[in-house]
């Protein structure tokens, strides 16, 4: 996801006079410090002499500012402080000079009473122009944590958003509401006429959510368990689309290796949902699993409606195969098959080709 | 007093039953057809004429949407529609104040929308129908493709691939990129299932696919030659000047 870009300020007109009033005003303040001590000392300099002696070192800093704001942006504190710190320090005696040269250098040109030479401005400026660096300086920092504080909290909520809704993707991907409704009213169906086959049925539909919801938060289970969880799918849809599904089942399983929780039924959904119960002829769905210690591998085939003519599984909007897609991808990276391609005959194939995961069972974790 | 006919819809078989089975111990309403799919349910309503119809929402190919386009928001008096889980259709029932079944319903449910339809049936209120059609014309936008009826089947025609559409007596004449497809019906209510997809009325016998008409040129006097992708040119009327008008992208005179 890319962020948008920042935000830029349109330039304006007033910008550069309000900059010169807010350099302005310590220079006012400086001017009335010195009319206040010429004052307790008897003298009465006429108050424009004292601002023209008051006014040129702020405007410099005006000019300097800037400056010292971009080093600050660039190089933050307390960040890396070990590499920074002594870098500012170094920046703000640099600053420092250079505002005395400058300083000296307006003080002549004014001609000014008062000494000009450079150590008696040296002396006297030094120190408070190493603190005017570090005052912007701090102000700067100050304000980029602020910002960065805002744009983490906003990231972390989008994350949290994220989140959760994946998750509830997840759950609905499992067992679509319409599977569910259908199922129930069906039961609904033969819970007079046929009470044995309705019994059935619930109980089905109990062991299904009963999976899905110990599956929460459980990314791997033995493929035993999966395969049970799939055919009681596979028993409520055939209950469901009576007479219009026929499906084959073929497991030939020589181990039980663990593979990611839920990742069949999704698949065997896609054929029933989008391959038969798009159409009215009836569909014939085969499901083959192979299973070693070393790998499992899933065929499912359908000869029903197959796929929108301009299919590609990396594009897909189905939020079903994408998050499918995504899991194999978290789980086994570049070491597995996932093809999803139209049957020469017509309807869809899937293949589904991945590694065994060792399974942790409960016995071998207790102490 | 005769019993009325009703018909149940619906793909899947158990749902069938369960209205099969809850209709068998009803007296004033006998179960005549049930049809597994919009295609069987069309024929079964110009077949029989029914009074009473329940309706399954999402069914493949032809829905029950599709189904009441075709036939018309009026053919059976009183309609339930069935469903299991669709928010959009739901939302539009309550708005209209349609009854609708969720499945799975109780028996009282069922009971309470037997004297609903009781209701309906005795009375006929006049606004029922366009209370149907309000909830159709709420769905055209966001439909692709038009169900057509055509010798006893449902043809779905792609929006797209209407060039034009033209009256002929009781019938309308569908010219697609596939050919033409004729079928009974009014040019004026074809026209107001394809106006929410961009079809433009031109003449008292045309209407066009605003997005397959690529060159408008002046004829006599206020008419107009419209031309289509497929190489049909028609000739506009006075009356529809003004549609005309917006299709070649001008502000219609005023008056």
């Amino acid at each position: 996801m890319t962020s948008a870009p920042p935000r830029r300020l349109r330039p304006r007109w007033w910008w550069a006079p309000l900059y010169l009033t807010i350099w302005t005003l310590p220079g006012l303040v400086s001017a009335t410090q010195l009319a206040v001590s010429y004052g307790l000392r008897g003298d009465d300099p006429p108050f424009a002499l004292l601002l023209r002696l008051a006014l040129p070192g702020w405007y410099v800093w005006a000019l300097l500012a800037p400056v010292v704001v971009s080093l600050a942006l660039r190089w933050p504190l307390p960040h890396d402080w070990t590499r920074r710190l002594p870098l500012h320090l170094a920046a703000s005696v640099g600053a420092a000079s250079l505002w005395i040269g400058l300083v000296v250098v307006i003080r002549e040109s004014l001609d000014l009473p008062g000494s000009t030479a450079l150590q008696v401005v040296a002396a006297n400026g030094v120190a408070p122009a190493v603190l005017t660096y570090w005052t912007i300086a701090l102000a700067t920092f100050w304000y980029r944590a602020q910002r960065d504080g805002r744009a983490r909290e906003v990231r972390t909520a989008e994350l949290d958003a994220e989140l959760s809704r994946a998750r509830l993707h997840a759950l609905t991907a499992r067992l679509q509401p319409h599977f569910l409704f259908n199922t129930m009213h069906a039961i609904s169906a033969d819970l007079r006429s046929d009470p044995v086959r309705a019994e059935r049925m619930l109980v089905d539909l109990a062991d299904l959510l009963r999976f899905v919801v110990d599956a929460e938060g459980r990314e791997v289970v033995p493929l035993d368990g999966e395969l049970a969880f799939t055919r009681r799918y596979v028993d409520l849809q055939r209950a469901r689309l009576e007479g219009r599904v026929e499906i084959g089942f073929e497991v030939d399983a020589s181990a039980s290796p663990g593979v990611p929780a839920l990742i069949l039924q999704p698949l065997v959904e896609n054929a029933i949902e989008h391959g038969a119960a798009r159409r009215t002829e009836p569909t014939r769905i085969s499901i083959r699993v192979h299973a070693s210690p070393e790998r499992v591998r899933v065929e499912i085939e359908d000869d029903g409606a197959g796929l929108p003519e301009s299919f590609e599984l990396d594009r897909t909007d189905g939020v079903g195969l994408a998050t499918t897609r995504a899991r194999l991808r978290e789980h086994f990276g570049e070491r597995h098959r996932f093809e999803i391609v139209a049957r020469a005959e017509g309807g869809t194939r899937v293949v589904l080709d991945m590694p065994a995961i060792e399974v942790v069972r409960a016995e071998d974790e207790a102490p | 007093m005769r019993a009325w006919r009703a018909i149940v819809v619906d793909d899947e078989a158990p749902a069938r039953r369960r209205l099969r089975d809850l209709l068998a111990g009803v007296e004033d309403i006998d179960l005549v057809e049930e049809c597994a799919d919009g295609a069987a349910a069309i024929a079964s309503i110009r077949a029989r004429s029914p009074d009473v119809m329940f309706l399954d929402v999402q069914m493949p190919e032809v829905s029950g949407f599709d189904v009441l386009e075709v036939v018309g928001a009026g053919a059976v008096p009183a309609v339930v529609f069935v469903s299991a889980f669709d928010r959009h259709a739901v939302a539009a029932f309550d708005r209209k104040a349609l009854d609708y079944l969720l499945k799975p319903f109780t028996t009282d449910r069922f009971e309470d929308t037997l004297a609903r339809i009781r209701e309906t049936l005795r009375r006929r209120p006049d606004d029922l129908t366009a209370r149907v059609q309000a909830v159709l014309a709420e769905r055209r936008p966001a439909a692709e493709r038009l169900p057509v009826s055509v010798d006893g089947g449902v043809r779905l025609v792609r929006f797209a691939d209407i060039q034009w559409v033209e009256a002929d007596g009781n019938y309308v004449r569908l010219h697609t990129s596939e050919g033409e497809i004729r079928t009974r019906g009014t040019l004026s209510s074809m026209h107001d299932r394809l106006r929410p997809s961009g079809f433009v009325r031109i003449h008292r016998s045309y209407v066009v696919n605003a997005a397959h008409v690529v060159q408008l040129d002046p004829w006599t006097h206020g008419e107009r030659t419209v031309r289509l992708t497929d190489g049909a040119s028609l000739v506009s009327s006075r009356t529809y000047r003004d549609e005309v008008a917006r299709l070649a992208g001008e502000t219609p005179h005023p008056g």
